[in-house]
């Protein structure tokens, strides 16, 4: 028989582009990315340059310089200083959104992937609904019914990705079921808890978590944009999104006060993203065993 | 095929009762009595009931929403809390402006997105690739108000070849018309262009692992002929459905351009609904903005079914 | 003349590794050629090379003339085009995938005379295809060419396929195994055209397989590879008779299943010298036979895809005695998977009673009680085809094995398995049992080859001690040299644990090598059963006779 140890070279596995075993580069980038903006909300925390919320009108709109590295804005608050403060409610906005979403979306995309059938479909449909409901619009929505604010936009962007994640895990979940070893659980008389427990969820996890990541990345961008409008967290909480919007009065003139935000907006979402494109090569099942 | 899109426009149908239904409950409903929303806690009550007379809010609930639903299906979206004014010209005249500048941003993104997408899948394995891969990477990673904004410093501003914003309409004055509208459907189709083009990449790079491809190279065709002739439409299958998805993006997308741009469109009409608490414009403008969401999933289905023969129902 | 191919000192590899090495070949004008080998042995790849359609990461190195064509490998892209689909063409393993989907059957023909011959035209190359499609042996040629490839069968695909190869007479055949994915009677099929249609042609054919029977019956001539090199190579009747390779010999040994010996005779090969197996796992004390280990009556089962009743029982009726191993036979559609799964109790009969194990099955409308339902699996325990699929990949084989333990229903008989350390020992010894060594335990199931994992797959059925093992194709993903031992060590538990085996195949002589009795099926009916010798040797339904002639013999 084939001896006992690595299986033989099968002609899939060699025509199959082989991953290089060590590190990833996407996710090596992502990661550090992401862990500069946490770094940045963790130090501001406890220091910032200066006080980004204190306006001195002396030192209105410096270019950037030895002592405010990105300059100052109209009321003479330091840019860098804001910007680290910034990403506080970033994250924060993010990590509740990206919550709200996941704990509703993922139970109802594996009930609805396991049970099929008239429950699985209304659920379905719900999220269908939903999904004509981008965050954005539903965050709109809410601050014209309830105010606008922090909490408005987090819950809205939570709802508003729910059908996305829904979706991920039905397929994902839809994908398990029709497995070998499913079926053979199944046959050994486990139960429909059992069987979620211990096969559905571990091996859709990879899945969901990118899905956490692009989520994440996708709440920023969203966030940013309601406080663009004047929407989102309210003055003088700093925030990426009003930052820039103030800078627009002063565009082509002072344009390392739209830089400076817009980076950090950019430099957020890339990390998250690539940590996701990253993610999903690491953990995508249909990858393993390739290796 | 004619029992499929009568199926379809049914659950298009549907969606649309459903998500209007929704919107009433969530902006007239759930926040309470609409007058209280509109003036203020301490408004007195007289003012209260007197503004409830004026907007009709005094009637039951389901009376309200029947004369909106009502409203709606002979074109009529209501008059504003705030104003007083007809909401339907408005929209109307909004909504051209906004579907303008989506509409050019997409086929803006798709000529670039398209080619490109393609090379990078071609070239995965090199150097031109990978560039590619990366910067469309991070092209997804910026704002589009970011883009809008540098324009605006770099193209209006610094080179002063474009107004920073406004608006005329086409009627009006065409060579206006259209200096105003380069920069927002730029500002709009560069992200999407980015986007788009990571699908388009990955489906090509999907749809080069396939047999029939190989198959196709097996009776004559050059790599590259075998990926014009049978791979592109089968890439095309899953991209369209991203950019479906993508347009009904952009619509919600387009309220932050047109707020950089100073650009009278429907989004900016919804933030300052929004910012005035003006229930009944921003439930009017909503349900525009979804039923536009909702037909583009409709025809997205549709194009679906003329693009691939396995989702065609057998005539019978 | 010039030969069809001739291939010399081909190597096949990525930068950092040698795939295929060495291989030098010719293949005469109208010669067949069979290449054999196991998975892995870069069969595939030497064939892709010579089509230039090797991937991107690959790349092939040596000479490939065809047909007085010299040195294929060393054209680019663009120049060696114009030979493919004229000169050498090639027909693919996978028919469900191999055509454009998008584009209709007819035009897909059509296109690869157009693509070699621009002065065609289009209308008559539209009739061409049709004749092409018409000398494959589809029935209504002028529909099919206006059929999508989802419409068409995987035979009747297949048979597409081969138009478009042969569309332009070429002057070889690359033909990679073309029917391994379809049905024993569609194969005979298709072989059969095949070898007409190259012996009218007079085109030269290089048959890859893995399958030595079939080229006993396709090709004159046999090249055998293992590990990236062919090991030997000569006329059939020859390589066959007298092996001049063990490799070749072993193989040959393996591909001929001999009939059921006699029940208890043990087995020879199952065990694997140098491993302690556990003690001899029987129950107590066997039941008294008290009735049949399964019995089936005039069970129907019907789905539904739509509005559309799909019948996929029809009234089947059998028994089974405890301690029988009883076969199930029949082609992609005959019932057979329903079958089974109405046995393990997961999915429950439209009318008619199952009875596993004195635990009926049945109820009204086709709605089995749970309890019930609970008792038989816990008694009936199954075996897969795809010994990857059926094994989790995020759990160790340890996880895999005890699954079926922790369902407190499964384990009334083994007190034991209520704590870890029991379960662990259970798990322990059927591993070992099944031979495999203990330090497998920890490992996940991609580290395993198939037939190991096959093994795991078989401990994790009898950890609970069942009293009925049901194998779905057991042993039809796996290669030739590890079949044999897979069927053997099935037997040789079934003996040592008194097992009731019910085996579920789409190979007579698999069935034949492991089976007491043996049920064919087809269309949702048991058209014939009976003892397995009995029925092989005179088959009594005109369909058994042609199953039967349809299974590649191999002919020494």
């Amino acid at each position: 028989m084939t001896s006992l140890g690595a299986a033989p070279p099968s002609d899939a596995a060699a025509v199959e582009p082989q991953r290089r075993p060590g590190v990833h580069p996407q996710l090596v980038v992502g990661a550090v990315l992401v862990g500069l903006v946490v770094a940045m909300a963790l130090v501001s925390l406890v220091w910032t340059p200066f006080d980004p919320v204190r306006a001195v009108p002396a030192i209105r709109l410096q270019g950037p310089s030895a002592t405010h590295w990105f300059g100052t804005d109209r009321l003479g608050r330091d840019v860098l200083s804001q910007v680290m403060a910034g990403s506080r409610i970033t994250l924060y906005v993010g990590v509740v959104a990206v919550g709200i979403s996941a704990v509703v979306g993922v139970p109802v995309g594996i009930v609805a992937g396991m049970r099929g059938g008239v429950p699985g479909a209304v659920l379905m449909r719900g999220a269908d609904v939903l999904l004509a409901f981008p965050g954005l619009l539903l965050a709109l929505i809410l601050g014209a019914a309830f105010g606008t604010g922090t909490t408005t936009a987090m819950v809205a962007l939570g709802i508003g990705a729910i059908p996305a994640f829904a979706r991920v895990a039905r397929s994902a979940t839809l994908q398990v079921m029709r497995t070998d070893y499913v079926l053979a659980a199944r046959a050994a008389n486990r139960s429909a808890w059992a069987i979620a427990w211990r096969h559905v969820l571990p091996n859709i996890a990879g899945i969901v978590v990118v899905q956490c990541s692009v989520t994440y990345g996708l709440a920023v961008l969203a966030e940013a944009a309601l406080s663009f409008l004047g929407l989102g967290t309210a003055p003088p909480t700093p925030s990426w999104g009003r930052m820039l919007q103030d800078s627009q009065q002063f565009l082509g003139v002072h344009d390392n006060l739209a830089l400076a935000p817009g980076i950090a907006i950019a430099v957020a979402v890339l990390g998250f993203n690539l940590l996701g494109d990253g993610l999903r090569d690491v953990l995508d099942p249909r990858l393993k065993g390739v290796r | 095929m004619k029992r499929q899109v009568g199926w379809l426009a049914g659950q298009l149908v549907a969606t649309l009762a459903l998500a209007s239904a929704l919107v009433f409950v969530v902006l007239r409903v759930l926040p309470g009595d609409s007058a209280v929303v509109a003036l203020g806690v301490n408004a007195t009550p007289q003012a209260l009931a007197q503004w409830r007379a004026q907007h009709g809010t005094d009637r039951p609930l389901i009376a309200q929403y029947g004369s909106w639903m009502g409203g709606l299906l002979r074109g009529d979206f209501g008059t504003s809390f705030v104003t007083g004014r007809a909401l339907t010209p408005l929209i109307l005249d909004r909504v051209q402006v906004t579907l303008i500048i989506v509409g050019l941003g997409m086929l803006l993104a798709l000529v670039v997105a398209v080619p490109l997408g393609t090379l990078a899948a071609v070239t995965h394995r090199s150097a031109w690739g990978t560039v590619i891969a990366g910067a469309s990477q991070v092209g997804v990673a910026i704002p589009n108000f970011l883009v809008g904004v540098l324009l605006v410093s770099l193209v209006a501003v610094h080179l002063g070849w474009l107004p920073a914003g406004g608006w005329t309409p086409p009627a009006t004055n065409p060579a206006d018309f259209w200096r105003h509208v380069i920069l927002p459907s730029v500002a709009l189709g560069t992200v999407q262009a980015a986007i788009i083009t990571r699908y388009v990449r990955s489906a090509v790079l999907e749809v080069m692992r396939e047999d029939f491809l190989r198959t196709a190279r097996a009776a004559g065709r050059t790599r590259a002929g075998a990926l014009v002739r049978h791979g592109l439409r089968n890439a095309g299958v899953p991209v369209v459905t991203v950019v479906g998805v993508q347009l009904a993006a952009m619509l919600i997308g387009a309220v932050v351009v047109e707020r950089v741009f100073v650009v009278p469109g429907l989004g900016s009409l919804l933030v300052d609904a929004v910012q005035q608490r003006d229930l009944q414009a921003v439930q009017s403008i909503v349900v525009v903005l979804v039923a536009l969401v909702v037909v583009i999933n409709f025809v997205v289905d549709l194009l679906y079914t003329v693009l691939d023969p396995r989702l065609r129902v057998v005539a019978r | 003349m010039d030969p069809a191919l001739r291939v010399d000192d081909l190597a096949v590899g990525t930068r950092h590794r040698t795939l295929v090495e060495g291989v030098s070949f010719t293949v005469e004008a109208g010669e067949r050629v069979g290449l054999i080998g196991e998975s892995g042995s870069g069969k595939s790849l030497t064939a892709l090379a010579v089509l230039g359609l090797l991937p991107d990461n690959l790349a092939a190195t040596g000479t490939v003339d065809v047909a007085g064509e010299r040195d294929l490998l060393a054209r680019s892209d663009r120049r060696l085009a114009p030979l493919r689909g004229s000169l050498l063409s090639m027909v693919f393993q996978e028919p469900m995938t191999a055509l454009d989907p998008l584009v209709r059957v007819g035009r897909q023909v059509s296109e690869v005379v157009t693509l070699h011959d621009r002065g065609v035209h289009r209308r008559a190359a539209r009739e061409r295809a049709v004749g092409l499609l018409a000398e494959v042996g589809l029935p209504d040629p002028a529909a099919a060419a206006r059929a999508y490839p989802h419409q068409l069968s995987g035979g009747q695909r297949q048979r597409v396929m081969i138009a478009m190869a042969l569309a332009n007479d070429p002057g070889l055949l690359v033909a990679d195994e073309p029917t391994t994915a379809l049905d024993v009677t569609v194969q005979a099929q298709v072989l059969a055209l095949i070898a007409r249609l190259v012996e009218r042609r007079g085109t030269g054919l290089l048959f890859i397989t893995h399958d030595l029977a079939v080229v006993s019956q396709v090709c004159s001539r046999v090249l055998v590879m293992k590990d990236g090199a062919l090991v030997e190579q000569g006329p059939v009747a020859q390589v066959f008779a007298k092996p001049a390779h063990e490799y070749t010999a072993s193989l040959l040994a393996a591909s001929e299943l001999t009939a059921r010996r006699a029940p208890g005779s043990g087995t020879s090969s199952g065990r694997r010298p140098g491993i302690e197996s556990a003690p001899p796992a029987h129950r107590p004390d066997p039941e008294p036979p008290t009735g049949p280990a399964i019995r089936l009556d005039d069970v129907v089962k019907t789905y539904r895809r739509g509005r559309t009743p799909v019948p996929a029982l029809r009234g089947v009726s059998l028994d089974v005695q405890p301690g029988e191993r009883f076969g199930l036979v029949g082609e992609s559609g005959s019932g057979k998977t329903t079958a089974l799964r109405l046995l393990a109790g997961l999915d429950a009969p439209t009318s008619g009673t199952v009875e596993v194990a004195g635990v009926t099955l049945a109820g009204p409308r086709g709605v089995a009680r749970a309890r019930d339902v609970a008792r038989v699996r816990s008694d009936l325990q199954m075996v897969f085809q795809d010994p990857m699929g059926s094994l989790d990949p995020r759990m160790t084989v340890a996880d895999i094995v005890a699954e079926p333990l922790l369902n407190p229903a499964n384990r009334r008989d083994l007190p034991e398995a209520a704590t870890r350390a029991g379960r662990r020992e259970l798990v322990r010894q059927i591993v070992a049992d099944v031979g495999l060594y203990g330090d497998t335990l920890e490992r996940y199931p991609h580290q395993f080859s198939g037939g190991q994992r096959q093994r795991i797959s078989i401990a994790r059925a009898l950890v609970c001690r069942p009293k009925v093992l049901v194998a779905d194709e057991p042993v039809s993903a796996l290669d030739v040299s590890v079949r044999a031992q897979v069927l053997d060590l099935l037997a040789r538990l079934a003996d040592e644990r008194g097992l009731t085996l019910v085996l579920v195949s789409h190979d007579l002589a698999v069935v034949r090598h492991l089976c007491d009795r043996v049920a064919v099926m087809r269309a949702g009916e048991i058209v014939e059963q009976g003892p397995t010798e009995q029925v092989w040797a005179d088959p009594q339904h005109e369909y058994t006779r042609a199953l039967q002639a349809a299974t590649p013999v191999l002919v020494r």
